[in-house]
């Protein structure tokens, strides 16, 4: 089919997929999700990414309504009910249903449980990125993948009204994410990200990156830098459960890295081997 | 009928009431809302309310579908069908419906309007109520009034296990609001209240609250106080308009305010004399 969702036990198409009014999410954003993109119908580093999921919903004190196995089951076999191969798998999980009223207790019995499948691509790891900068001006619960996504939504808006792919936020002076990816550069020789606070979300992909850097012998410093090193780095690139390396050549309009091209490549080459590896083994299991 | 949903045109008793899983408020809280009390089947400080959702919406680029006369209309429409004397109206805007993608692109060509109308219980305008605090964690859109509402969700949670009525914000020392209402101070008779920014939502009892200060010779000072001068005030207060006026008599657990009653309750009873006569009560 071309796409699949679930909520609460029932499955349609997307499209026609109705929820009651009086979920959670409606009035408050109440809810925690994750994402993962998927490559030959095998959602990429899946274990990771749903296991973040139990660990946003504890820490906004949801309590999943569907042990781990059996999810990581239900996604499994939405990937492969959907005709395309590459897919975007979204799961989210909302404190429940009930007459709008902030304290828990209205939320009913039981948090509820969404996903879909639908088609999707990564983003290609061949071309050149451009960004723009803007201030973070979002909460302080970003290290939590909730659905109180309104400032990601209008600082996605601004960067596509400027021709570009993403936008990178500062405190300050300091360097936090992307709207929704992590942005890290290369400077002398080392990997340079934000460390995982509550200014930024600790990502998946981000850490199979730091990973990966250390393992081929890449120093990496999990510091926060500024908008100054990053302007002046030798590289920039954001990642993404769907960005697994993208190169950022232009941020502000300015041309920014292109100096170490040969190290940016190799941490590319390295990330699509691994999600091929894994592709072949979870396709083995 | 006992309550009223509308979405997009249909309409149905709320627990019935679907909306598409593509809803834009479903994954990114992307829309904004405005409430208000009903009595006697008169929305309180309707107008007011009705600007302010065209605001909001402007602030995040939402244009909302529909002319204020024929919302008004329609919420009014809504209010008549349920039974009676204290109501609560609810409605909000969000962005549209899409696959989900950040952009607005995939928003669809056109925002969506909900509403309910239910029984409500108004606040006892004489009690005395208990508030804990808490560091504001929030987002710098405090002054739009959107449904990313998770951190008030949580502080109010916070307040419900200590047994209290309500949570009071602050960014280090300065006072901000509370998880839904603005709070504000009386002290050597001055009303105390912060100002207008992107901390704080611009309460409609709050700007009530003001004039009401002014026609009666209260000074008003909208600058930001701190935890320390709130803690040393004379009378500490919250509004909202569910709330409208309540007295706060006690902080994380320490006596506070109840000073100066004679300021609080004239403030409060003049704003209770303007809502009796806007909604025709005796």
């Amino acid at each position: 089919m071309e796409n699949i969702a679930y909520y609460n036990g029932r499955v349609a198409p997307i499209e026609d997929m109705m929820i009651p009014m009086n979920e959670r999410s409606s009035y408050f954003g109440d809810g925690v999700y994750d994402a993962m993109f998927t490559v030959e119908h095998v959602p990429l580093q899946m274990d990771d990414h749903l296991r973040r999921f139990y660990r946003s919903a504890r820490r906004i004190d949801i309590d999943i309504p569907m042990p781990f196995e059996e999810l990581r089951a239900m996604v499994l076999d939405f990937c492969r009910q959907v005709d395309s191969p590459d897919q975007m798998v979204y799961v989210q999980a909302t404190r429940g249903v009930g007459m709008r009223g902030h304290a828990y207790r209205f939320a009913g019995d039981k948090p509820s449980l969404w996903v879909f499948v639908k088609p999707d691509v990564l983003d290609p790891m061949d071309r050149e990125y451009s960004c723009i900068t803007a201030e973070d001006q979002r909460y302080f619960y970003c290290d939590i993948k909730t659905i109180n996504l309104l400032p990601s939504v209008l600082y996605t808006q601004r960067a596509e009204e400027a021709g570009c792919d993403e936008t990178i936020l500062h405190r300050g002076e300091r360097v936090t994410e992307c709207a929704h990816s992590n942005v890290h550069i290369l400077k002398d020789g080392a990997l340079r990200t934000a460390p995982c606070d509550n200014l930024i979300l600790p990502g998946i992909t981000r850490a199979h990156r730091i990973a990966q850097c250390r393992e081929m012998g890449i120093p990496v410093i999990e510091e926060p830098f500024t908008v100054s090193e990053m302007m002046a780095a030798d590289e920039v690139f954001f990642t993404s459960a769907s960005a697994l390396c993208c190169r950022i050549t232009t941020i502000d309009g300015q041309r920014v890295g292109g100096r170490a091209p040969e190290l940016i490549q190799r941490i590319q080459d390295a990330a699509w081997a691994e999600a091929l590896a894994e592709v072949r083994a979870i396709r083995g299991e | 009928m006992q309550n009223i949903a509308y979405y997009n045109g249909k309409v149905g008793p709320i627990e019935e009431m679907m909306v598409p899983m593509n809803d834009r408020a479903c994954y990114f809280g992307d829309g904004v809302y405005d409430a208000t009390c009903v009595v006697n089947h008169v929305p309180m400080a309707f107008d007011d309310h009705i600007d302010r959702i065209y605001r909001s919406a402007k602030l995040i680029d939402i244009d909302i579908p529909m002319p204020k006369d024929e919302m008004k209309k329609m919420l009014l429409g809504l209010i008549a069908q349920v039974e009676g004397d204290v109501l609560f109206l609810y409605w909000q805007v969000t962005r549209g419906v899409g696959m989900r993608n950040h952009p607005y692109s995939a928003a669809g060509d056109k925002p969506s309007i909900w509403a309910f109308v239910r029984p409500n219980k108004m606040r006892d305008p004489f009690g005395v109520y208990k508030c804990i605090t808490l560091e504001d964690k929030r987002f710098y859109y405090c002054n739009i009034k959107t449904i990313n509402l998770l951190p008030a969700v949580m502080a109010n949670q916070k307040a419900v296990e200590a047994g209290a009525d309500e949570t009071i914000f602050h960014r280090g020392p300065r006072v901000t609001e509370c998880s839904h209402s603005n709070v504000h101070i009386i002290k050597d008779g001055v009303l105390r209240t912060a100002p207008c920014d992107e901390l704080i939502l611009p309460g409609i009892t709050r700007k009530h609250i003001i004039a009401i200060c002014g026609k009666k010779g209260i000074p008003v000072v909208e600058e930001p106080f701190t935890v320390d001068e709130m803690m040393a005030a004379d009378e500490v207060f919250f509004s909202s308009s569910s709330a409208l006026t309540c007295r706060i008599g006690e902080i994380d657990g320490k006596p506070v305010g109840m000073k100066d009653e004679k300021t609080f309750a004239a403030i409060r009873d003049a704003y209770q004399a303007e809502l009796r006569a806007e909604c025709g009560v005796k």
